[in-house]
């Protein structure tokens, strides 16, 4: 048995050793926002936040997630309200297929975290922090405006 | 929440973002269902010769597993259709229909078990014995064949000896691939006798098609959903051959079936844009007039005799260079060279982005040679007509394009001389080129329906057609709210689903086109039929009394749209794209600083999505100019970097900000009623050629082979420094 904790519920899951993270939420949670685009690490698409911090959910087993704390997208907004940054996304237009989407914002939003402390921040500096996320569609100025939205 | 109805052209929020960005948009390979099976695929290790036997032991031992499909106990299939109109497959023979192998990826053989971890790892098993023939993958070093279509005007040969001015060049694209991030993904299962597929494709009503052809079904027994693609660009117009497994192995074990190829498989098996090596040959006068272009372009195809006969996909080049440009001689030719890779489909703006490589960057040799501005001489070859058919444009404003383009970027500003501009160890350097895509229309149904709900109207639009991200479900929205004078949010979309009105392929920029004036003609009727019940003329409409008082709780109306047939005018898209690189030659980088696009794409439905589609078409352009391409290892006939770490898509920080704006007021109501052509397509035309202008702008060298790579780079200076008299 498994025991997960994502977006503060537990789970207990009977899971092949070599179940990803990214397929525990998706084949066996039902929590398919978080997407496969190549699961080798290289796209961004299944970012998903481990205690705070950004990981790649393709590259991560399961079961070595036991006593952390996973956060998808499906956790991020408070109810019916949306995170600012799933707002200004909106706003911006940051998203065509929307297959990226959830994790440039997943991403995103450590991002803020990560550079909280920081007075300043460059947009080259925010395109750097968010390329390990791509988006076919080529919605990034989008996404930069959208996260400068927030981190005004 | 705004009550008030969005107009056409406005500014809306994408009516589909909420669920996107919530994680809540089902895609393909989202969907579960109960009793699920995972497939893996096997493919060839040789890219061509015979498979000899299949091993399958092994793998039908592992766990979990329950079932390997191979060529010989694949089941019959019928033939697939592949016409226009009725599905296309890229390979008309079914998927395993027999022993031979045309490129390497192929699928040979497909496990389905209990899990995909299971799967994968009994794929793995599989023992596939090959007996190897030789094979060919690149495209210098095959025999071509001349194809039979070979546009012409005038007399090119003479007028290009004749002419006073003259240049002879080839310019050449790699394999690039349209790369969704989404993979290909199917979920196929058996409802009683009736085929349920859930499969991300471009076009429900193709794979319906194929579906039932292979499985000797009626079409109205195959169903297929497409509610959300990730993205396509072309590579999920085919219907591809894991979708026919998917459902040949849930048939045999009455469960779902799940396949979702891996990225590695999808830049292998999922045909790309083809290779091209272009030649052009342009004579003009010495103020720049074109006397003459002659378009010579090679390209490869599939090497499967069937695929080569039925269909010998060709990257369709020569489209745009005979259209574009007021030139009284003209010819193409176009060789197309088998290869032993998957057969090539079609990549955003097929023809148009490789094309405009060529001939936009021809144009900027002949600016430089002429010591001309590379706008001024666009202008001075400008053509208000076709330039082939004669037929004029039924709305054209590339004159304005450019106008408003080189406004906003500063291009009067430009000096003429290459490396003009330094700042600090870099080069910066401006280039510009044109943009255009054909107005293409099909035929295409659309349904509205307004039922009475809870005191209010709520509309419901639908239609088969899919949204790639594209913006399908937004714009259907805005002319049914603008129609109506509906708010957004009392507005339902459906699409990407065969039980909906018939749609064409989302393809070629078509589906607004096509999509946009159906609709608003089912507003019509409607109104037409409500406004019956007003008791006076001038009674302000109110869709929910006037519906209780014909006594109706719903009512419905399908409209349609004809395919394009005006043999009177031309309809086409244009643009004018300008470019600032920042060239470091010590490193041989090349970085995009700014880009500035403004398009005449008609009357804008929805002002949101069609600035992101014209965004994204650019940034396809970076990746096409500068990074994006598959290369075939000779020995052994794989892409040598199958994955997204090794084919380069670009990223947030290869992209820069983009400045797009289009024309206002320039709606083409010769091709549809609301005038609006599509816009998915010409975003990316002009972007590499105007990159690389700006390069030689910037430096002074002349770079003809995409990518742009730092070792090309590097390589040119190093060949200009030692011939010094050829570096202008
Ligand atoms: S799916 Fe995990 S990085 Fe691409
Ligand atoms: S929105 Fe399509 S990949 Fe980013």
């Amino acid at each position: 048995m498994v025991r997960l904790t994502v977006n503060g519920e537990r789970h207990e899951l009977d899971l092949d050793p070599r179940t990803t993270l990214l397929d525990a939420l998706r084949d066996h949670l039902g929590l398919t926002g978080a997407k496969k685009g190549c699961d080798h690490g290289q796209c961004g698409a299944c970012t998903v936040h481990v205690d705070g911090r950004r990981v790649l959910s393709c590259l991560a087993l399961a079961v070595a997630q036991q006593g952390r704390e996973v956060m998808t997208i499906e956790g991020l907004a408070l109810g019916v309200h949306l995170h600012p940054l799933q707002l200004a996304f909106i706003e911006c237009d940051a998203l065509q297929c929307g297959f990226c989407t959830a994790g440039q914002i997943m991403s995103a939003a450590a991002l803020l975290g990560e550079v909280e402390h920081r007075r300043e921040l460059s947009d080259a500096s925010i395109r750097e922090r968010m390329s390990g996320n791509l988006c076919r569609c080529g919605a990034y100025p989008n996404i930069l405006a959208a996260i400068r939205r927030v981190r005004t | 929440m705004s009550t008030t109805s969005p107009r056409i052209g406005g500014f809306a929020d994408r009516i589909d973002a909420r669920s996107k960005v919530t994680g809540q948009a089902r895609y393909a390979a989202d969907v579960v269902l109960p009793g699920l099976a995972h497939a893996a695929l096997v493919g060839s290790t040789i890219a061509s010769g015979r498979v000899l036997g299949v091993d399958t032991a092994r793998a039908e031992q592992a766990g979990g597993v329950l079932l390997v499909l191979t060529h010989l106990n694949r089941g019959p299939l019928g033939d697939l259709p592949n016409g226009d109109g009725d599905g296309l497959t890229a390979d008309p023979r079914p998927p395993l229909a027999d022993d031979r192998v045309h490129y390497r990826g192929q699928i040979v053989a497909m496990v389905v078990a209990e899990s995909p971890e299971e799967a994968a790892h009994a794929a793995s098993l599989v023992d596939v014995r090959y007996e190897p023939a030789p094979f060919v993958v690149d495209i210098d070093d095959a025999d071509a064949t001349r194809l039979a279509d070979a546009p012409r005007r005038g007399d090119c040969a003479a007028a290009l000896r004749a002419a006073p001015v003259t240049l002879d060049v080839v310019y050449s694209t790699p394999i690039q691939h349209p790369c969704p991030l989404e993979p290909h993904a199917a979920v196929a299962h058996w409802v009683d006798h009736d085929l349920v597929v859930h499969d991300t494709t471009q076009w429900v009503r193709g794979d319906q098609a194929v579906l039932a052809r292979a499985f000797g079904l009626p079409r109205e027994r195959v169903r297929v959903h497409a509610p959300f693609v990730g993205g396509s660009f072309g590579a999920k117009v085919f219907t591809a051959a894991h979708v026919l497994l998917a459902a040949v192995a849930a048939r045999r074990l009455q469960r779902p079936v799940k396949a979702v190829l891996r990225s590695s498989e999808v830049l292998t098996a999922v045909g790309p844009r083809a290779a091209t090596r272009q030649r052009i040959q342009l004579a003009a006068e010495r103020d720049g007039r074109l006397l003459a272009l002659r378009h010579h372009t090679r390209s490869h195809c599939a090497t499967d005799r069937g695929v080569a006969d039925l269909d010998p996909f060709y990257e369709p080049t020569s489209g745009v260079t005979r259209m574009l440009y007021a030139c009284p001689h003209y010819e193409a030719v176009h060789d197309v060279v088998p290869l032993h890779l998957a057969k090539p489909g079609w990549m955003r703006a097929p023809g148009e982005a490789t094309g405009l490589w060529a001939l936009e960057g021809a144009l900027d040799e002949l600016a430089c040679a002429l010591h001309l501005d590379p706008l001024a001489l666009r202008l001075r070859n400008h053509s208000s007509r076709d330039a082939h058919t004669g037929k004029p444009h039924a709305s054209e404003h590339l004159r304005e394009c450019y106008e408003q383009g080189a406004e906003r970027f500063g291009w009067a500003r430009r000096d003429l001389r290459p490396r003009s501009m330094r700042d600090g160890d870099a080069w910066l350097g401006w280039g510009m080129a044109t943009a255009t895509y054909p107005g293409n229309r099909d035929p295409a149904s659309v349904s509205v329906r307004l039922d009475r709900e809870r005191g209010r109207i709520h509309a419901t639009v639908s239609t088969a057609g899919a949204d790639l991200g594209t913006g399908m479900y937004t714009m259907l929205a805005v002319v049914v709210a603008d129609a109506l004078d509906l708010p957004l949010e009392w507005i339902t979309v459906e699409l990407g689903d065969t039980r909906l009105p018939p749609c064409p392929v989302t393809g070629g920029s078509n589906l607004t086109a096509s999509t946009a004036p159906a609709a608003r003609a089912a507003c019509v009727q409607l109104r037409r039929r409500l406004l019956a019940f007003r008791r006076a003329p001038d009674e302000s409409a109110d869709w929910h009394e006037l519906l209780s008082r014909a006594g109706l709780d719903q009512v419905e109306a399908v409209g349609t749209t004809d395919a394009v047939h005006d043999d009177a005018r031309a309809h086409h898209s244009f643009g004018a794209v300008f470019v600032e690189v920042r060239v470091a030659p010590e490193l041989g980088r090349i970085r995009v600083t700014r880009v500035v696009g403004v398009y005449d794409v008609g009357q804008v439905v929805d002002a949101t999505t069609t600035r992101s589609q014209l965004i994204g078409g650019i940034v396809f352009g970076i990746g096409q100019a500068l990074l994006e391409q598959l290369v075939h290892d000779p020995m052994h006939g794989l892409p040598v970097h199958a994955d997204l770490a090794g084919y380069l898509l670009p990223t947030h920080a290869d992209v820069p900000e983009i400045d797009v704006d289009w024309l206002e007021d320039v709606p083409d109501l010769a091709f549809n009623t609301i005038g609006c052509r599509g816009v998915g397509e010409i975003g990316i035309t002009g972007v590499a050629p105007a990159i690389a202008s700006a390069v030689h702008h910037a430096i002074g060298v002349r770079l003809r082979d995409l990518p742009l790579t730092p070792d090309r780079l590097l390589a040119a200076l190093a060949d200009a420094s030692a011939r010094p008299e050829r570096a202008k």
